[in-house]
């Protein structure tokens, strides 16, 4: 019996490079389970090294985000009353106020399920706190007559948005006072000023008042509270210091003047002293885990893969189907466990760091993190593969007989 | 024409540890004729497998020369051996190596792609007839580890053949099989040499051989101690 040999014919070397991205084709069709389990692995540890990566950045983001985006020039906090707030909204230099008064307080779920204490803000104007309060990075708009939460303090309650909250006087046992019930009408993912409340004055004024007037009457501490604890001023043109003071008519010592460019000045080298030492550890852990991994991986593979490779040399594989063979694995692994590890990072972020993070940056922040871990990783694993002689295949083959 | 395989003087000597040497072959001159089944015989550790490996290339010898198709093998580039392994001889181990999450018929089918055999229809008529010759035509869709021992072989021995090398060695190719597998793998080999004049090379200490065998070598500890042509 003798066969006819004009099928065959010398094709370029693509074809052997097709040759081993068919077998691992074949190999992932009928081990399917096998290869989703080293997915997975893969998957955990490139996750461990993405979020490594990224948590500083996502520590700078957190520290500086709030600032950046707020529009206010100066805070200025003191026990501080209407006339003060009158002066400054009548001067030509500032463009807006927002007035505030920050009071701790109890605050309840509709449903009585969670308490919590928190800082509350009473605001006289909930358009203009959603533009220059630092507690608002994505600039969602505050409603009017209603209560905004950080996504924190939210999680705490357990209350969404359309919910409502009863607030209440925690620090003061003030008989019975008219526990003040608010609307959740915004949500806001920012972990620069913690667990904070955000409330239209208007909604609860009355009731305040009121229990104001009780804290004056039984001479409790907290009775002599001002109308106003902090003004956040934006300005039409620079001023300095002085200027502000004699426009409310007091005296410096009197008040805490603090400049968003100073404050936004003073986290920036808070950052950076943290990315000259934290940040550098952590990213270099981060490249060496990826490395150590897709090296251990490539390793793992040559060596499992010896008979097989060795078999293939034997019929007759060319340098470029082996090395096919072994690439378009790897390449198929590590992408699928890189998809994995990026779902993996940004539910880590969203959930253990309790929504502070806005989702489009964690996406950004992990991409960007395992897109330069992998690409040195991958590269000096390549490296190692291109370095595996035929020699060594056959040398294999021999152990193989 | 001369040998299919020659070696003069050839010795192979392992160093496994330093100060440890092993003689694995010692002085090994013999001359494999084209279309002869040639068996090497010998107790284990005796240097079959050793002297097979050094006369197909996949080892180097210590010493000596090794004549393969009338090319020093010592003279082999990476792509010459691929190329000649591809083409011209066809490997059966003992173990069966077949790809386990290829099938059969994929498992036959792929030196033929890595021969870069384009048109498919011509590499499944091709792997059909292997099978057919193998008498596994009905089991081509099946994984190796759907298979048997026997059955497994004689896939290996499909594949080994599908290129028509003009050399098949074999590395004990009963070794892991019962009678009746043995006994149908040794047909099969006998078949190829008579019915697609192959040279067949078989180390092997199994004794059935031996009466289908033209040449026989006979080892004992790396050293050549007989060899019988009988045809």
């Amino acid at each position: 019996m003798r066969w006819s040999t004009s099928t065959r014919s010398v094709l370029p070397q693509a074809r052997n490079v097709g040759v081993g991205v068919w077998l691992v084709l074949r190999e992932y069709r009928r081990e399917r389970g096998r290869k989703i389990y080293r997915c997975l692995v893969l998957a955990v540890i490139l996750a461990v090294g993405a979020i490594l990566h990224i948590l500083p950045d996502a520590y700078g983001v957190l520290r500086l985000s709030g600032y950046e985006q707020a529009a206010y020039d100066f805070r200025l906090s003191g026990n501080l009353e209407e006339s003060d707030l009158v002066a400054l909204r009548n001067s030509p230099a500032v463009k807006e106020v927002l007035a505030a008064a920050i009071w701790s307080l109890r605050l309840e779920s509709d449903e009585g399920k969670a308490v919590r204490s928190a800082m509350v803000v009473f605001v006289d104007d909930m358009a203009v706190a959603s533009r220059l309060m630092p507690l608002n990075p994505s600039k969602k708009t505050f409603e009017p007559g209603g209560a905004v939460l950080t996504s924190r303090l939210a999680s705490q309650l357990s209350v969404r948005v359309g919910d409502s909250i009863l607030m209440d006087w925690a620090d003061y046992d003030v008989d019975s006072p008219p526990a003040v019930p608010a609307r959740v009408s915004c949500l806001v993912e920012s972990g620069a000023d913690g667990e904070l409340a955000v409330v239209d004055e208007d909604l609860a004024e009355t009731a305040l008042m009121e229990a104001m007037g009780k804290l004056r009457a039984k001479g409790e501490p907290g009775a002599s509270q001002p109308r106003f604890t902090v003004f956040f001023v934006s300005l039409r043109h620079p001023v300095d210091d002085s200027w502000i003071f004699e426009t409310i008519g007091g005296e410096p010592e009197e008040y805490s003047l603090e400049w968003r460019k100073d404050r936004l000045d003073s986290e920036r080298q808070e950052v950076a002293r943290l990315d000259s030492s934290t940040n550098s550890i952590l990213k270099s852990l981060s490249v060496l885990l990826y490395t150590v991994a897709l090296l251990y991986l490539c390793g793992q593979r040559l060596t499992s893969r010896r008979k097989e490779l060795a078999v293939l040399a034997a019929a007759g594989a060319a340098r470029p189907t082996l090395l096919a063979y072994v690439l378009a694995d790897m390449f198929i692994v590590i992408v699928s466990a890189s998809a994995l590890a990026l779902i993996a990072t940004y539910l880590f972020f969203r959930l253990q760091l309790m929504f502070v993070l806005p989702g489009h940056l964690i996406a950004r922040l992990s991409i960007h993190g395992l897109v330069l871990d992998i690409i040195v990783g991958s590269l000096i694993a390549a490296l190692a593969i291109w370095r595996t002689r035929v020699s060594q295949i056959t040398k294999a083959l021999a152990k193989v007989f | 024409m001369g040998p299919i395989i020659e070696t003069k003087d050839v010795s192979l000597v392992f160093r496994p540890a330093p100060r440890t040497c092993v003689v694995a072959l010692s002085d090994i001159s013999v001359q494999i004729a084209r279309g002869a089944f040639t068996i090497i015989q010998g107790p284990s550790g005796s240097g079959k497998s050793s002297l097979l490996q050094v006369a197909v290339g996949l080892q180097p010898p210590t010493e000596g020369q090794v004549m393969l198709f009338g090319m020093d093998t010592a003279r082999f580039g990476n792509r010459d051996r691929a190329a000649l392994w591809s083409k011209r001889i066809g490997f059966v181990y003992q173990a069966f190596n077949l790809l386990p999450f290829l099938t059969a018929h994929e498992n036959i089918e792929l030196p033929m792609r890595l021969q870069s055999v384009r048109h498919k229809n011509g590499r499944r008529a091709r792997v059909e007839q292997c099978l057919e010759l193998v008498g596994m035509k009905t089991l081509g869709d099946r994984l190796p580890s759907q298979l048997s021992g026997g059955e497994q072989q004689r896939v290996a021995i499909a594949r080994a053949i599908v290129n028509e090398p003009e050399l098949l060695v074999a590395d004990e190719p009963t070794g892991n099989l019962d009678d009746a597998a043995a006994g149908l793998v040794l047909d099969l080999l006998k078949r190829l040499q008579f019915e697609l004049g192959m040279t067949v090379v078989v180390a092997t200490h199994d004794a059935r051989f031996r009466p289908a065998a033209d040449h026989v070598i006979k080892l004992e500890q790396g050293r050549l101690v007989s060899e019988v042509r009988y045809r």
